[in-house]
């Protein structure tokens, strides 16, 4: 009962381990339990929550092929009663009694024995035969081969089959462990990263099964044990992880903890996402966006959020260009570590929150950058008329502001920065038209070839960025954004000199050179 | 396999809650004991707990179970009733409002922090009397034991000081999560009205016991009825076993009445008055003591024993036993199948040739080397209990060697400090206390070991025993060295539960220091109360021989009450 915090009727159990670094021996293992944790002074009721350990998959194929047989043997012996085994192996030794008698054995042994009566007769005479060897489960299971093949074709060994197959064949052997969880209260079922070796739609498959089957595990404990399964399974999969409610997800980083009184060490750190904050709606959001996208979000360490696929497109070849020389080659790569998440929006909070905020002295993210437009209301009476733009609500709305003080009042004013485009990412490329001008028109051109008029009306206005900010506003069918964000990546790859906007060259800069 | 009586029978194999009278020596326990193994109407996994106010009882049932493990695990539970209330009740509601760990410790002598010095004298926090809500600590002068409490009641400047020092310590042990005995009861009473942690702790308990058995249930104080009450109320078989004329806890709070008023609520069990222990004459002498008109049958091995019971005029009770000695002669018995028994320590002792037990200096060296020799070499008499007090004892002394800081934290965070434990700093105590043989080596020599000691176990690192210093004079052989006289005694309460086959009972007509008539004066005058239950508890423990040590005036009492009773008795006067 020590166990069981009554504010939330839960039990904890947990597990304490002190390393002593100098002696081995003195290190120890504690089991706590309750919340807080104290001694467990019932150690037989732990002994009631138990589990079945999947290994990540390295060699599926050689475990269930290999001549040693011992999987399939513990399998034989963890499912089938001693009588069974009993009658298998007697059932077998009797099969082998008779082939004692085939003629390959009987010429054979006939044939040594010819031999070694004629060598030993004079001297000790000695008897020969051929005999098989005892025979032992062990030993007939070494003989048995998994087949598998796809349906409709002869089975075959499993090592022909693909890689894929013969580890889900492997973890259904390991599931078949999971029947002794009948006489458990809890079984946990640890499974290390599923994802090696297995299909994308495998792993959901797998993930899928495995979910079923722990949800279908609970039972009333009145007579029996409960037999729950949980299943806790690591990661490093985006699509794995995100096929789950954020509620299940726990994120695993390494920090900084206090060892000692003044000494600071570091230790991998749980951030179980059930514990953030997050409104409910802000959640499903979340959730809906990973679900389609499988993005990197849950993984990522330094981000950049960006509202559209244009951003996400450009980015990258924007980074080479401010990175152009061999030595930045670290830099650039470091940019590649960076998770840039389209949230396809702006709505943004969400995320923040999720990636800023703070749990357990740690955060999902290490660094953040949101790049966003300000969007700035057009002072010219075409935006009223014929305008497509419902955005007019956001009259005295400025969103970097806003997010501004999310982050403020998340306390992570030194691990985020907000980049905000003077009007929109199209219109702010032009931002040094004389340079980034004749890039952007061959990407302009390309979707609208028969627009060059257009263009040097808008490259020739007194503000090109606005002229171009006003004809994105007037119209959507303007500009294909993300067609147009393609094309210029393309001449971007080819561009001699090309200017990137300051700010997201601050963007870019914040989220490399940051740490 | 002893053959069980009906009665008996019935207690183990009838489903359902009951209360069952019971007389001494009835086979009650073994009975429980079968009940707890048999476990009759148990309608599923819940669990059985067995909850005794003695030690006998539970060790009895962790021997007989010993072969069937399981039984002493979860859902399970045997323990005493203190235990019930820490594990099952204060322990998860402290948790989860105070988001604290309790530390829990029977008195205050078991935490590390439970006595000091102030002025002339030495005080120990369970002598005071705490009230959270006044802020108030008060000296409890009956609480001091005997031989100092004269020094004590007539301190010149009172103990206003110590008073308010204690206050101080219990203060800052209550908020680093001790909880004594007296707190745990409070914190219960305080759990028990809330209304929702109740109904939390009643869903878990009912979910985890079916039935719960309580032995002695004379013992409960109101504060354990009002746990049983709360049991009861969340439809939880009670089993109770009681010996109400065994009640002599009343000192402690038992609550007779409440006992009695709460049991009569439980479905009524035949009376267990078949007595295996003692023999005739001595089971009419209960009988008398009780005087309740039951009768107990003897009906165990010395059901058919003639020897009477011996009453000696004594008038010194050091000298008391060259004559017993005659007398264990005479009736054949062995010394070693003898125990003095007595209300008092101080009487026992005395009795027994056996000294003071209390050390008369404060010297932290003497202090220390008492403990560890008694916890390498016990008195005859000490129990397990006793040493395990010593095992205390030599924790606080080694753990008074640490820094001010270090000592002073709480057990978790001194453990943590001293990188152990709780268990493996006993060992360590232990493994320390057995290599150092005060018996042997003077204070210099046993101080160098001790170093050395703490040295091979890396304790040097925070323990100083450079803080200890040698005694003046002859304190050192003569309050370290004990020898023990080989004669076993031990105070009435102390033996609950248990027998032993001749006791001499040494009995006084004094009044008690509250100004109560003494149990003679009770038996005398027909009365009922708690001093003359002490005489019929401590009477019953006899098996064969029971032997009353009379002082002058109580001797003509007993004499006349026995001469004109039916038990068969020898006279020795003086």
């Amino acid at each position: 009962m020590s166990a069981v915090d009554l504010q939330t009727n839960r039990a904890y159990y947990s597990v304490r381990y002190q390393a002593d670094g100098q002696l081995a021996a003195r290190s120890r293992t504690t089991y706590l339990v309750g919340k807080p944790a104290s001694i467990d002074s019932e150690r037989d009721v732990r002994e009631r929550i138990n589990h079945v350990y999947l290994e990540p998959l390295r060699n599926a194929q050689q475990q269930l092929d290999s001549a040693a047989g011992n999987r399939i043997s513990q399998i034989i012996r963890y499912l089938t009663s001693p009588e069974d085994q009993a009658s298998f192996v007697s059932e077998a030794t009797s099969s082998l009694h008779k082939l004692k008698d085939h003629a390959v054995v009987k010429q054979t042994a006939e044939a040594i024995r010819h031999h070694v009566t004629r060598l030993t007769g004079p001297v000790r005479p000695q008897e020969i035969g051929l005999e098989f060897h005892e025979v032992q489960l062990h030993r007939l299971a070494r003989n048995l081969r998994l087949k598998m093949a796809e349906s409709g074709v002869d089975l075959a060994d499993i090592a022909d089959s693909g890689l894929g197959y013969a580890n889900l064949t492997f973890i259904a052997t390991v599931i078949l462990e999971l029947r002794n969880a009948m006489d458990s209260e809890l079984t946990l079922f640890l499974v290390e990263e599923p994802e090696a070796h297995l299909h994308p739609q495998l792993q959901m498959v797998l993930l899928d099964y495995l979910a079923e089957h722990a949800k279908a595990s609970a039972r009333d404990d009145k007579h029996d044990p409960a037999g729950r399964i949980q299943v806790i399974a690591t990661t490093h999969s985006p699509n794995l992880a995100s096929a789950v409610s954020t509620n299940q997800v726990v994120t695993l980083k390494t920090g900084n903890v206090a060892v000692g009184e003044d000494r600071q060490g570091r230790s991998t750190l749980a951030l179980p996402l059930a514990d953030l904050s997050l409104e409910k709606d802000e959640r499903r959001k979340i959730g809906q966006y990973l679900d389609v996208s499988r993005s990197e979000l849950l993984f990522a360490r330094s981000v950049i959020l960006v509202e559209g696929i244009a951003e996400a497109v450009l980015l990258p070849a924007l980074a080479r260009l401010i990175y152009p020389d061999p030595e930045d080659a670290d830099s650039l790569r470091r940019f590649r570590a960076v998770s840039l998440i389209n949230v396809g929006s702006v709505d943004f909070k969400p995320y923040m929150r999720l990636l800023l905020q703070e749990v357990n002295g740690i955060r999902l993210a290490d660094f953040l950058v949101v790049v966003t437009d300000a969007d700035p209301l057009v002072k010219n009476k075409d935006a009223d008329e014929g305008s497509d733009d419902n955005e007019d609500d956001q009259e005295a709305y400025n969103r970097a502001q806003d997010l501004r003080a999310l982050i403020v009042e998340l306390g992570a004013g030194d691990i985020a920065h907000v980049a905000e485009a003077p009007h929109t990412l199209e219109a702010d490329l032009l931002c040094d038209v004389h340079v980034n001008g004749p890039v952007l028109e061959k990407a302009f051109l390309s979707q609208k070839p028969r627009s060059a008029k257009q263009w040097k009306e808008i490259t020739e206005a007194d503000s090109p960025e606005e002229e171009m900010y006003r004809r994105l506003r007037k119209s959507k069918k303007f500009l294909r954004k993300g067609e147009f964000a393609h094309s210029l990546a393309v001449e971007l790859s080819r561009a001699t000199a090309f200017n990137c906007p300051p700010y997201l060259e601050e963007a870019i800069r914040k989220a490399v050179e940051t740490h | 396999m002893v053959e069980f009586t009906t009665a008996q029978r019935k207690l183990f194999e009838s489903p359902g809650g009951a209360f069952i009278p019971a007389c001494p020596g009835a086979g009650k326990t073994q009975a429980m004991v079968q009940r707890f193994i048999s476990q009759p109407g148990r309608p599923d996994r819940r669990g059985l707990a067995l909850l005794s106010f003695t030690n006998a009882a539970i060790f009895e049932v962790e021997e007989r179970c010993a072969r069937r493990g399981h039984l002493l695990k979860s859902p399970n539970y045997v323990g005493t009733i203190d235990g019930f209330i820490n594990h099952f009740v204060v322990g998860p509601a402290y948790k989860s409002t105070m988001q604290q760990l309790p530390t829990f410790r029977d008195t205050w002598s078991r935490s590390h922090s439970g006595d000091f010095q102030e002025g002339a004298f030495h005080y120990q926090l369970d002598w005071f009397a705490f009230d959270a809500v006044a802020g108030t600590a008060t000296l409890l002068i009956e609480r001091v034991p005997g031989k100092e409490r004269s020094r004590f009641s007539s301190a010149p400047y009172g103990h206003g000081k110590a008073e308010r020092r204690a206050l101080g310590i219990w203060k800052r042990l209550i908020a680093t999560g001790y909880i004594d005995c007296t707190q745990a009861r409070v914190l219960m009473q305080q759990y028990l009205s809330d209304a929702p942690i109740r109904a939390r702790l009643q869903g878990l308990l009912q979910n985890r016991f079916y039935e719960i058995i309580i032995d002695e249930g004379q013992d409960c104080s109101s504060d354990d009825l009002l746990l049983l009450e709360f049991l009861h109320s969340s439809n939880i078989n009670l089993v109770m076993v009681a010996d109400f004329d065994q009640a002599i806890y009343e000192f402690r709070g038992s609550d007779i009445n409440g006992v009695r008023e709460f049991s009569s609520r439980l479905p009524q069990g035949d009376r267990l008055d078949d007595n295996f222990r003692s023999s005739p004459s001595i089971c009419r002498l209960v009988d008398h003591l009780r005087g309740s008109g039951d009768k107990d049958r003897p009906a165990g091995p010395f059901k058919d024993i003639n020897t009477p019971v011996h009453l000696l005029e004594v008038d010194q009770l050091s000298k008391v036993h060259t004559r017993v000695s005659e007398v264990l002669k005479s009736e054949g018995v062995e010394l070693d199948d003898f125990i003095y028994l007595a209300h008092r320590t101080s009487t026992a002792r005395a009795c027994a040739q056996a000294g003071s037990s209390q050390p008369s200096t404060n010297n932290k060296l003497v202090r220390l080397g008492m403990a560890t020799n008694l916890v390498c070499a016990p008195e005859v008499n000490e129990t397990t209990k006793a040493r395990r007090d010593a095992l205390v004892l030599v924790q606080h002394a080694l753990r008074d060697l640490a820094s001010d800081d270090t000592k002073g934290l709480p057990d978790d965070g001194f453990f943590e400090a001293i990188g152990e434990t709780s268990r493996t700093f006993t060992e360590g105590c232990l493994r320390i206390a057995l290599q150092l043989n005060a018996t042997e080596l003077d204070p210099k020599s046993y101080l160098v070991t001790l170093k050395k000691v703490l040295q091979k176990q890396r304790w040097n690192q925070w323990a100083d025993a450079s803080r200890l210093r040698s005694p003046k004079g002859s304190i050192w052989p003569d309050e370290v060295n004990r020898v023990s006289s080989g004669i076993r005694w031990s105070t009435v309460h102390g033996f609950k539960g248990l027998q032993s086959p001749a006791v001499g009972l040494a009995i006084s007509s004094k009044s008690l220091p509250s100004g109560d008539p003494s149990g003679v004066q009770l038996w005398k005058d027909s009365q009922h109360g708690e001093p003359r239950r002490v005489l019929y508890v401590g009477a019953s423990r006899a098996q064969k021989l029971l032997i009353l040590l009379a002082d002058r005036s109580s001797y003509s009492t007993i004499s006349t009450i026995l001469s004109q009773s039916d038990v068969p008795h020898l006279l020795h006067p003086k």
